[in-house]
């Protein structure tokens, strides 16, 4: 049988796994917005 | 009364009931709300405008340089990509602060953002291609 106190644990490390994806995921999206960003150009049309 | 006759007054109500068209719905577009979930699509999509303002940037310059496109045309496509640019930029700066604060202000600014440079973006794409560049899909 699976007390209590294993199952808070267990939630609490699935909360701070959560979280940790997220911020992964921000820091990609991040990175992947300003790669695009800098890759369009900033020069004038002809120029 | 034979079957046709109590058969047949069926048939015709449900010719003119059950088999009618289903209902149109309403042309209404509603938007999704911005989440987490869909940040992978949200940022492919954001790559695919860049390198497709990368590509009309160059085929533009080309186009200028080679004399293809009349000078005073060229000022007004310069004009009008800087200003796209600006906004793309804009977009991914706000979708940036959405993503770390996602509140309902930062997910309406974001929106006002990417409104914004969707508008400019289709008058940029509709200039090239009226000028005989062609326009690369995102």
């Amino acid at each position: 049988m699976i007390n209590a106190d294993l199952i808070a644990r267990l939630t609490a490390m699935r909360d701070e796994m959560t979280e940790i994806l997220a911020a992964l995921t921000r820091d990609d999206a991040a990175a992947r917005i300003d790669a695009a960003q800098n890759a369009v150009p900033e020069t004038h049309i002809g120029g | 009364m034979n079957l046709l006759t109590r058969i047949i007054p069926l048939i015709l109500v449900a010719a003119l009931t059950g088999c009618a068209a289903p209902p149109v719905p309403p042309a209404v577009y509603i938007e999704q709300p911005v989440t987490t979930a869909d940040v992978d699509t949200v940022v492919g999509e954001y790559e695919g405008q860049a390198a497709a303002l990368a590509t009309i940037h160059g085929r533009l310059s080309d186009a200028c340089r080679a004399g293809r496109i009349p000078a005073p045309a060229c000022t007004r496509l310069d004009i009008l990509y800087q200003e796209t640019r600006a906004a793309f930029v804009a977009k991914g700066d706000a979708y940036k602060a959405y993503l770390s604060d996602p509140t309902p202000a930062n997910e309406r600014r974001y929106r006002f953002q990417a409104a914004d440079f969707a508008n400019l973006y289709a008058q940029l794409r509709e200039l090239a291609a009226a000028h005989g560049v062609e326009v690369p899909n995102d």
